[in-house]
């Protein structure tokens, strides 16, 4: 195996010797060492018999013809003292690494801004067309190989590093890194060079790879399938995290051709961005988070095309006019179900879902690693399903009886404890009911992990219930009064339910769009433009404004974030 | 005196009997599109007396040192200390926090005392990078993760085990919610125990690295053996890894 040659002096050609010791030793990489005295920089290769093999001393020559302020070309050869090639020597450049200009964190720190982000990218662009113009290709332009210039009164100026490694004359380069290669072409042109370029540089302004963000039907982070499917962040169903720049920064013709070469696999040189600042407007929405000038954070979580998102249960499982249903997490299909009588629950290592009525009712258990759908048999017939955050229940004459899945080596359902309530007189909701004893009112409320409560309501004797939900010590309900007034009341319990306090007042109409989370914060829209949160064991409210808001959202709780169901998506909502 | 938390953070729990917390940077404040999560955890039992001084200035070394990685910014760091000399035996100097938010002159003295929880460090820590690895996934962040545990000695006062430990590092290799989980146990000072180190971590799945004799020089390579594996883990999230060898067809 070759050895670092013990180096001392050398010679720089054309300029003479130098001392290498400790202080000059910026870093050691796989290939060589590399030292700075004043503002040369010197690399040393670790194998110096390669110089000889390879016949680097020729490949030095020439690419020491390509002078450009941003090109850190070779400018000569280093010798031992002797006259034996060891390395060569260069301008230094001592810039900042290109991935740290992607971040948000940083550009803050050191006032970069979207127009700096163009000058730079412009800079980046003509260096890449003058190493073409000179026939020279750098196949490995990857974001470690780009240096930031940045200084307060000049526009900020690549610097292209690793230059020994491009590919110019009889030598080819060795090596490529795999998030910036083209892999739809055969070896290595111009073009597969822009369209590395284009991948360092469509981070510069929004701060992810174009083959990143979460798409159904990959797994997160694969960006090679993805870039081999031209699967990119211009998909429609992409879902990005908050970091990520909102698109309209990039000028508008550049971002045409990203589209162009990402998403639709057309390969041609791009456009200044300097020439197309102009031109502002997009053609389209291309992310899905939408931040607006409002208080909260709007996040398209899924999109199912002509297939309209009914209900998300608090389990994260979202269920769809066609019956599928899906995990909100890892976006993928988990069953289907009969979408008018769906539950579903969370359930050790697994989903517990029961569909149907009377004696036509169905239960499937699928594993959350596996997916493998089992069906299984019920332990008791009855009319309905009724569901309390993730526990089920069968109505039957009996009243409500828990159902608990076993695993004993296969999935079992087992009859759990049974709670008395009146089968005729009881209307279901969405995680209780309202019994109608003779005129007098009762919730019957399951609440925690295996209690239910009967409770005594007189202020809703004589009202007829339309909906109610209930979540964490709390109930929520809406029905007509005697008068036809739609009113709304909304229990407070503590923490046995054996005593609530009540808000109630007039409502617009039948409907409870309210998101109630495990951990007691309910949401609801009041109207266009406000939602309400609140917290019912303590009192405490605040309304929020925001224009994104509208009454078409219909609120429902995944565990302990907002999520909503407009058309054929389902959105989070968090506050700024 | 009661630590004031940083209204960016926010507490999380591992799951289990221990209930062992931690803390993040809430995913609001983050400040770049994917991170690699790095924990430190240092033995501060009554063992490392006479070096902990060296201990601490590794410490603050590593950390500097990532701070010069091209993909700093790309950095969550956390560092814990471990002792029984601490309630749960864990003591969080900080939890996962951007590296441009970390000044480590207030790292604290290491003040050797107490018995070693070897083991409550390694679930912790491997824990610890687990939950908040699915946190950043359900926010659409990609992550991967690193954590180191130093140690001049074995386990005698855990109430985890090593099955345990290799159930919280298999989590993270089957990649649900983290793309790669590497996990090191460095022994120092620790040759007595270097056979029942070797064998905690086949049992684990923790890579065991004995660095010898503790002297100032082996600490500085300590530091940079963290740095530079910090840094090679973060590259690889970011880019797949350090280039590869060209084979020009598809």
């Amino acid at each position: 195996m070759a050895r670092t040659p013990n180096l001392s002096t050398v010679v720089l050609e054309g300029k003479g010797q130098v001392t290498l010791n400790a202080n000059a030793h910026v870093a050691t990489g796989g290939e060589g060492s590399i030292y700075r005295i004043g503002d040369t920089g010197i690399k040393i290769y670790l194998d110096p018999d390669r110089i000889r093999r390879e016949g680097l001393t020729e490949k030095v020559r020439m690419l020491s013809q390509l002078r450009h302020p941003y090109i850190v070309a070779p400018q000569g050869l280093v010798t031992t003292t002797t006259g034996v090639p060891v390395g060569f020597y260069m301008p230094f450049a001592d810039g900042t690494p290109l991935p740290r200009l992607f971040t948000n964190d940083f550009r803050k720190q050191v006032g970069f801004t979207d127009p700096d982000a163009s000058k730079l990218v412009e800079g980046m662009r003509e260096g890449v067309q003058f190493a073409h113009d000179h026939q020279a290709i750098m196949v490995d332009g990857n974001e470690l190989n780009y240096l930031g210039m940045l200084a307060k009164k000049r526009a900020p100026e690549p610097r292209f590093i690793d230059v020994d490694s491009w590919t110019i004359g009889r030598w080819k380069s060795t090596a490529i890194m795999l998030s910036i290669r083209d892999w739809h072409a055969k070896g290595f042109t111009p073009l597969t060079d822009w369209f590395s370029w284009g991948i360092v540089t469509f981070q510069l302004y929004t701060g992810i790879h174009p083959y990143k963000g979460r798409l159904d039907g990959f797994d997160f982070g694969d960006f090679e399938s993805r870039m081999k499917a031209n699967a990119s962040v211009f998909r429609k169903s992409i879902r990005l995290n908050n970091a990520v720049r909102d698109f309209s920064c990039i000028p508008a013709g550049l971002a045409g051709w990203y589209e162009a070469v990402f998403e639709h696999g057309e390969r041609t040189v791009p456009p200044s961005p300097l020439a197309a600042m102009q031109i502002p407007a997009r053609a389209r929405t291309m992310r899905v988070v939408a931040t607006g000038k409002g208080t909260l954070v709007f996040e398209k979580l899924l999109e199912r095309t002509n297939d309209e998102a009914l209900r998300v249960f608090p389990c994260g499982v979202a269920l769809f006019a066609s019956g599928t249903l899906i995990d909100l997490r890892s976006k993928r299909e988990i069953g289907t179900a009969d979408p008018a009588t769906a539950e579903v629950a969370r359930v050790e290592d697994g989903w517990l879902i029961v569909s149907g009525r009377s004696g036509n009712m169905r239960a499937q258990y699928v594993d959350h690693t596996s997916r493998v759908n089992h069906v299984i048999a019920l332990p008791i017939t009855g009319e309905q399903c009724v569901r309390y955050e993730n526990r089920l229940f069968i109505v039957s004459n009996r009243g409500l009886t828990e159902i608990v899945l076993k695993l004993f080596g296969k999935p079992i359902l087992a009859v759990g404890q049974t709670w008395g309530a009146m089968p005729l007189s009881t209307r279901w909701f969405d995680g209780c009911g309202i019994q109608d004893a003779l005129g007098a009112a009762y919730l019957v409320a399951p609440y925690g992990d295996a209690m239910c409560a009967h409770i005594r309501v007189r202020e809703l004797d004589g009202i007829t219930p339309v909906a109610a939900k209930s979540g964490n010590r709390f109930v929520a309900v809406a029905g007509i009064d005697k008068s036809g007034t739609y009113r709304k009341y909304e229990f407070a319990c503590n923490k046995d339910y054996d005593a609530y306090t009540l808000w109630q007042g007039k409502a617009d109409g039948p409907e409870l769009n309210m998101a109630i989370l495990a951990r007691g914060v309910c949401a609801t829209i009041v109207e266009d433009g406000r939602m309400s949160i609140f917290v019912p064991s303590t009192g405490a409210k605040t309304d929020v404004q925001d224009p994104h808001i509208a009454t078409d959202m219909t609120l429902y709780a995944d565990t302990d974030r907002v999520v909503y169901t407009r058309d054929d998506a389902v959105w989070s909502v968090k506050m700024k | 005196m009661p630590k004031l938390m940083d209204p960016n953070m926010e507490v999380a729990t591992i799951g289990g009997l221990q209930q062992f917390k931690f803390s993040g940077v809430r995913t609001e404040h983050l400040g770049a599109t994917e991170y690699t999560l790095v924990t430190i955890a240092t033995d501060s039992t009554g063992s490392v007396s006479g070096f902990e001084a060296d201990l601490r200035k590794a410490e603050i070394t590593a950390v500097e040192a990532c701070k010069k990685s091209p993909r700093s910014n790309n950095l969550l760091l956390r560092l814990v200390r471990f002792s029984t000399s601490f309630p749960s035996g864990i003591e969080e100097i900080h939890g996962f926090k951007p590296l441009s938010e970390i000044d480590t002159a207030t790292y604290p003295a290491v003040v050797p005392q107490g018995m070693t929880p070897l083991y409550d460090a390694a679930f912790s820590a491997v824990g610890a990078t687990n939950v908040y690895a699915e946190k950043l996934n359900a926010d659409e962040y990609l992550s991967n993760g690193i954590v180191f545990i130093i140690t001049d000695g074995d386990d005698n006062e855990s109430r985890s085990t090593p099955a345990m430990i290799r159930k919280e590092i298999e989590k993270a290799v089957k990649g649900e919610h983290i793309e790669s989980l590497i996990t090191v146990l460095v022994g120092i000072n620790a040759t007595a125990f270097q056979q029942r180190l070797e064998e905690f971590g086949r049992d684990t799945g923790l890579k065991y690295i004995d660095v010898g004799d503790v002297t100032k020089g082996k600490l500085a390579k300590l530091a940079d053996f963290v740095s530079q594996s910090v840094s090679s883990q973060s590259q690889a999230l970011g880019t797949g890894g350090p280039s590869q060898s060209i084979a020009a067809t598809i």
